[in-house]
């Protein structure tokens, strides 16, 4: 495979400011990302030592296999959410390496509420599980949270999608054959419960773990009995008398240990037939990432420029490079593993939209997944491109995105518009796992554009009843509508939402979609199929 | 989690890992190396870390591996985080062997100071008529004992506590 030869040069003045403009979203990144894993009040960690419970991040370093790495997933979850006090929306999630196997591991972080479940905890712990499922992943729960965050309960309770949603996953994934075991280390009250009991294997914590389906204060309430905490669901009761625990631990540590024992124990499936060789880093460092993506989200760059700091040996074999040049589809190799790339340089025309149909399907056919790389402001529009059928050619897209049956994986690396989204595989697609950089925005269509047009919608109401405003007025109708809507394409909204599995450095993307891909080649992957195509 | 190993009663925490070249130890205070051992023969090999190699001896038996290296033994001792940990919850260095259902003390067969190993019986308790032996999960030496012959007690009483300290 051929080499991208790359026509970047670092002693320019746009690449040095654009690098130093991406260093520091990188730094801001971690540093948010810090403040998200580790600041807590001192009241909460202090609660936590008076409790004699590790810190949830201590908990996993324990789980984990030392030195191998862990994929946090939506670290940020929240962030722009209950006025940014619930960080990571109280909940840990990522895949990590335990006794030598790949799992999710999902964990409550009682630093933050107690480990309340907000909304956004129940979607986060969710999108775990479906990940689990999709990618046929043992789960490791690490249980501690005070419950439900009661006054929000409208939010994640009774929808499809809400709190039950865990405990139906649970099933399914025990149904499919896929083992959990959870690890009882505090409270699991009322919904909370089913957790462990729905978990192929459990282990409690004697002292501070407890699982009840009503605490002591409930059961007082309800029924006027009086009973304490170990009586009525400590780990001796559960492991000895109800059955509803498995084994009982004498601390926290000893319960990862038991936790680690059993799941050295889980047969590890066989990957499915990807084509595989050794793999070989980029040729172009990846740190020139920074310079090459523009400070300026609106300035177009060469996303070959991108795959080469990406990909083994830089190496990239381009399919039909002189057709549909808007859209860049290609072979190359992501850590040995053959995937096919299909990435934007410019908005989608027909032609580009047909090349694309065309390469997920020949992707699917010889068994490659698939990564997008999405920098797209949406498909042509205009007399012209509608005579030429650009929305029944980007139903095509979507119609081949949506059927493929490889893996997909998804990385938003600056704009991510319209129908663009969902023709480059945006969440609703399902892709195995999707990234954000820092700088990317998503929305149905760009600020400007989306201001402009409410408030033309506004100003022809006006005059429709003869009133005309002036330039300050109308100023005061667009800016606030600019301020909330790029707010809310921000990557930051998005993760905060949990549009996407995380916001990436750039740089660290090649490792990100490294172990997703290893991850995804877990579950076996089913013949191509799909619906009809528009001809 | 490192495994922890006990080379002459001190423990060592370490991580052994596949790596291109083969295998590294990482130490859990930081620090790796590439290692491997190549196998002349049985018991007998050369040991390679970072690439300098040292001839080697060694005599498994069981958790321990007996090493002989540049004119010393070692006794290396793999200690199982299960069994570790499981202590832990009693007094830190103390094993408290404990009723595994209600009944009655028959004998106490343990001497308060005493030496002893594991799978000794320190007492012998009856209970829905079966006589079961107390023995002990691990070496040590007798602390205390809780009972006396003829004495009933409950599940999970402590029977007889052992002090692993200084042994």
């Amino acid at each position: 495979m051929q080499r991208v030869s790359s026509l970047i040069d670092t002693r320019d003045g746009d690449y040095v400011a654009n690098d130093l403009h991406n260093r520091r979203l990188a730094s801001e990144l971690r540093e948010r990302q810090k403040v998200a894993r580790h600041v807590r009040p001192e009241r909460d960690r202090e609660r936590l030592r008076r409790q004699n419970k590790m810190f949830v991040r201590d908990r996993i370093e324990a789980l984990l296999d030392p030195g191998t790495p862990f994929l946090e997933l939506s670290t940020l979850a929240g962030n722009m959410a209950y006025d940014g006090e619930v960080p990571g929306a109280a909940q840990v999630t990522g895949i990590g390496i335990v006794s030598g196997k790949e799992v999710i591991v999902h964990a409550d972080d009682a630093s933050v509420k107690g480990g309340a479940w907000y909304p956004l905890s129940v979607k986060k712990i969710v999108r775990a599980l479906d990940i689990a499922i999709e990618n046929r992943l043992p789960v490791v729960h690490l249980c501690d949270s005070a419950g439900g965050f009661l006054p929000l309960q409208a939010e994640f309770f009774a929808d499809r999608y809400f709190a039950g949603r865990i405990f139906r996953n649970q099933s399914i994934l025990s149904k499919m054959g896929v083992p959990q075991v959870a690890v009882v280390m505090g409270h699991c009250t009322a919904g909370g419960a089913y957790i462990p009991a729905l978990s192929d294997y459990n282990v409690i914590v004697r002292g501070t773990g407890a699982i009840f389906l009503g605490g002591p204060p409930l059961v007082k309430a309800a029924t006027g009995e009086e009973v304490t905490v170990e009586e009525l669901g400590g780990a001796d009761m559960h492991t000895s008398v109800s059955g509803t625990a498995d084994y009982a631990a004498s601390s926290e540590l000893h319960a990862i240990a038991i936790a680690r024992d059993i799941v050295e124990r889980f047969r590890q499936p066989e990957k499915a037939g990807v084509d595989w060789i050794e793999p070989e880093p980029p040729a172009y460092d990846p740190e020139q990432l920074y310079g090459i993506i523009p400070r300026d989200p609106r300035v177009q760059f060469d996303m070959r420029e991108v795959i080469a700091r990406m990909v083994d040996g830089s190496r990239f074999h381009e399919y039909q490079p002189r057709y549909g040049q808007s859209l860049i589809c290609g072979f190359a190799r992501m850590h040995g593993y053959q995937i096919g790339i299909l990435a934007n340089n410019g908005v989608l025309f027909n032609d580009s939209s047909l090349k694309g149909a065309h390469f997920i399907q020949l992707c699917d056919k010889n068994r490659t997944p698939l990564l997008f790389l999405q920098n797209i402001t949406g498909f042509m529009v205009g007399r012209e491109y509608e005579r030429r059928g650009i929305t029944k050619d980007g139903a095509k897209l979507i119609m081949a995105v949506a059927g493929a049956s490889v893996p997909k994986f998804t990385v938003v690396c600056n704009g991510s518009y319209g129908a663009g989204t969902y023709g480059m595989s945006g969440r609703a697609f399902d892709p195995r796992f999707m990234f954000s950089w820092p700088q990317s925005q998503v929305s149905v269509m760009g600020a400007e554009q989306a201001a402009g047009v409410l408030t033309d919608v506004k100003l022809r109401q006006l005059a429709r009843s003869g009133q005309q405003l002036s330039e300050q007025e109308t100023a005061a109708i667009r800016d606030p509508v600019l301020e909330d809507y790029r707010r809310q394409s921000s990557a930051y909204y998005a993760t905060s939402e949990i549009w996407d599995d995380g916001i990436l450095d750039p740089v660290d993307t090649r490792n990100a979609i490294g172990i997703s891909l290893s991850a995804a080649l877990n579950a076996p992957i089913a013949s191509p199929h799909y619906g009809v195509f528009r001809m | 989690m490192h495994h922890t190993f006990d080379i002459g009663g001190k423990p060592h925490a370490i991580w052994l890992s596949r790596s291109p070249e083969g295998y590294r130890l990482a130490l859990a205070e930081g620090g790796s190396a590439a290692v491997s051992l190549a196998q002349t023969r049985g018991g007998e090999g050369r040991l390679i870390v970072d690439g300098s190699s040292e001839p080697i001896a060694y005599v498994v038996e069981g958790d321990t591996v007996h090493i002989h290296l540049r004119g010393r033994s070692y006794a290396v001792r793999y200690v199982d985080p299960l069994v570790a940990l499981a202590v832990e919850a009693d007094a830190a260095g103390h094993h408290v062997a404990r009723a595994p259902m209600p009944g009655v003390v028959v004998s106490v067969k343990a001497v308060v100071g005493e030496r002893v190993v594991a799978g000794t019986v320190v007492a012998v308790i009856e209970s829905m008529k079966l006589e079961t032996a107390i023995r002990a999960a691990q070496d040590g030496i007798v602390e205390k004992i809780h009972v006396r012959a003829g004495e009933s007690f409950d599940r999970d009483a402590a029977l007889v506590t052992l002090c692993m300290e200084g042994i």
